[in-house]
């Protein structure tokens, strides 16, 4: 494969190339006709019309080939010195001369411009790459040291001669360690929704899911929060940390803006083609002309959360084919809502 | 087991700050500690220490933790627990069909980890002695022998599919079980991927022995890995 040029020469550079090319092609030939047969020299020409073709736009190159066609016929053809032509065999060698080099040009520009896509695009999944590698190098390297403070603090707490004071000092630090390793989880989350997700797809019963999301949040609530699912809740095929991690963001969010004393319940129910699930509660709502921005990024937060919560959970729903919604209760409160699509029982074994 | 020795634990964990809050808080007494700070220092001191439990880092330095686990496993049924992070489900599940007993994920308490370590340590020792045949934990009574289930002192009327379920589970108290690990002892080899038939029954288990989901007193899903049984 023969490099290409970054860029294609501008419209004037690339006409003075072709015409250049011609004539040093139109010159080898001169000091060669007398040793190489004519229907060789020909090839001369074809060489220098693919050169024209990997460094300039398509019209320098069509003009190379006019041109090579024309010297060619000028110079070697007899009669020589003149455009015409004494034996007809000749019409046809131009012809050709002129298809194949059109064709060479057209071709050499179009794998050109496909080469400089697919590079453009390697560069992107690239960058894109770094960057989600780099978050999670982050988070990573971030979540190891949290790890021994939180048990630090844990380990200091278990010791039975501290004075209250000092207690309670041991546990703000366990508790804000603990807040900021839920920074860190929002922040690898994002980075695996907003790139090319990966999902580890399984069958996963949503009711269970619920039921965890709950137990990992118990201790933002004082009053429990309730579950509600259909007896004959049918499987779902989903990435369960995924959506599992939604519920708990949704959860999050309720504690967040309704309090720890509010009404929170989770509903899960079959719907035409599709599971839902809904999150209510009691608090104050959702402000009027949020809408759909609640789930941007940075946004529906009051800075506790890093905003990421509902922006992971709406990358997460997306992902699945899933519909994410949010809105006011006419009794009061918020209710956020994801659909998902039933799944159909595929080739699974004893189905 | 008569709690007359204190139990045995080398740990296999690059991270100094790790092992320090460990060997502080732990029960001193309860605890006989032992470090590596990488793996190949491990092996040489599971062989040498013959330790109750292995705590045992993942993301070691000199080699990859579920490789370790491996050469363990060649010569040793030590309980093995696996010290990982969220977000790692497959690496759990690959070290728990890989043969390690248990998991605790980053950050963890020290509560729980002793929680992990005194049920790693009483399946260690059961190995040896015979399989009791009544199980009881908290409300839930299982005996093996008449294939019989009760909770809070009335029977519980399960399939055949569902009782081997939960079985498997009681036989395993406390530790979790992967979902491939079940689908394999309750359906045979070849069934393994059919989870979705394993929702459906462990559904129909939970509605029966643990109705309220937000209050489980038996089974907790582990998600993304399997299912544990809780031991009261």
């Amino acid at each position: 494969m023969w490099a290409f040029g970054p860029e294609p020469l501008g419209d004037r550079a690339g006409y003075v190339l072709a015409i250049a090319v011609t004539a040093v092609a139109t010159l080898f030939c001169a000091a060669m006709v007398l040793h190489v047969d004519l229907a060789n020299l020909v090839m001369v020409y074809l060489v220098g019309i693919t050169y024209v073709a990997t460094r300039t736009k398509p019209r320098p190159a069509i003009l190379a080939s006019f041109l090579s066609v024309a010297t060619f016929d000028f110079c070697f053809v007899h009669p020589s010195g003149t455009f015409a032509v004494a034996d007809i065999q000749y019409v046809f060698t131009f012809a050709v001369m002129l298809v194949v080099s059109l064709l060479i040009s057209t071709l050499t520009v179009r794998l050109r411009e496909q080469s400089q896509a697919h590079s453009e695009a390697a560069f992107s999944a690239r960058v894109e790459q770094l960057r989600s590698d780099l978050l999670s190098t982050v988070s990573h390297d971030l979540r190891t040291p949290l790890a021994s403070i939180e048990g630090s603090a844990d380990a200091l707490l278990a010791q039975p001669e501290l004075t209250d004071e000092s207690r309670g000092l041991a546990s703000t630090i366990q508790d804000q360690s603990l807040r900021m390793a839920r920074l860190i989880r929002n922040l690898l989350d994002m980075t695996r929704v907003q790139g090319q997700i990966d999902l580890d797809l399984d069958w996963q019963s949503l009711d269970e899911l619920a039921a965890n999301a709950i137990l990992r949040t118990a201790n933002l609530f004082d009053r429990p929060v309730t579950l509600a699912a259909p007896h004959d809740l049918p499987p779902i095929k989903v990435d369960g940390v995924l959506i599992e991690q939604v519920l708990v963001n949704f959860l999050e969010n309720a504690a967040r803006h309704a309090g720890r004393d509010a009404e929170v319940a989770v509903v899960l129910s079959v719907e035409g083609e599709e599971i839902v699930a809904r999150v209510s509660d009691d608090g104050p709502g959702i402000a009027p002309g949020m809408g759909e921005r609640i789930f941007e990024r940075f946004q529906g937060t009051r800075g506790a959360g890093a905003g990421l919560g509902l922006a992971i959970c709406r990358a997460a729903i997306v992902a699945h084919a899933g519909r994410i919604a949010a809105m006011n209760r006419p009794s009061g409160g918020a209710e956020f809502m994801f659909a998902l699509p039933r799944s159909e029982v595929g080739s699974n074994a004893s189905d | 087991m008569p709690v007359t020795e204190p139990i045995r634990i080398v740990i296999i964990e690059d991270e100094a700050s790790i092992r320090r809050f460990l060997r502080a808080g732990l029960p001193t007494g309860e605890v006989d500690w032992h470090e590596a700070e990488n793996a190949a220092e491990g092996v040489r001191l599971v062989a040498q220490k013959n330790p109750h439990v292995v705590l045992l880092d993942l993301g070691l330095p000199d080699r990859d933790g579920l490789e370790v686990l491996r050469e363990l496993r060649e010569w040793t049924d030590v309980p093995v627990i696996i010290l990982t992070a969220r977000g790692q489900e497959r690496d759990k599940v690959a070290a728990l069909d890989g043969g390690a007993d248990d998991y605790v994920t980053k950050p963890f308490s020290l509560g729980e980890l002793m929680a992990r370590v005194r049920v790693a340590v009483r399946h260690g020792s059961r190995m040896e002695s015979i399989v009791d045949p009544i199980f009881r934990s908290d409300g839930l009574t299982i005996d093996f022998s008449a294939r019989q289930v009760w909770v809070d002192g009335s029977e519980v009327r399960l399939t055949p599919t569902e009782y081997r379920l939960l079985a498997l589970l009681a036989q395993h108290a406390g530790k979790v079980v992967t979902h491939r690990q079940l689908l394999k002892e309750v359906w045979g080899p070849g069934f393994e991927d059919s989870t979705h038939t394993l929702r459906v029954h462990m559904g129909s288990i939970r509605q029966k022995v643990d109705p309220d989901p937000t209050r489980p007193r038996f089974i907790r899903t582990e998600t993304g890995v399997g299912y544990r049984l809780m031991v009261g």
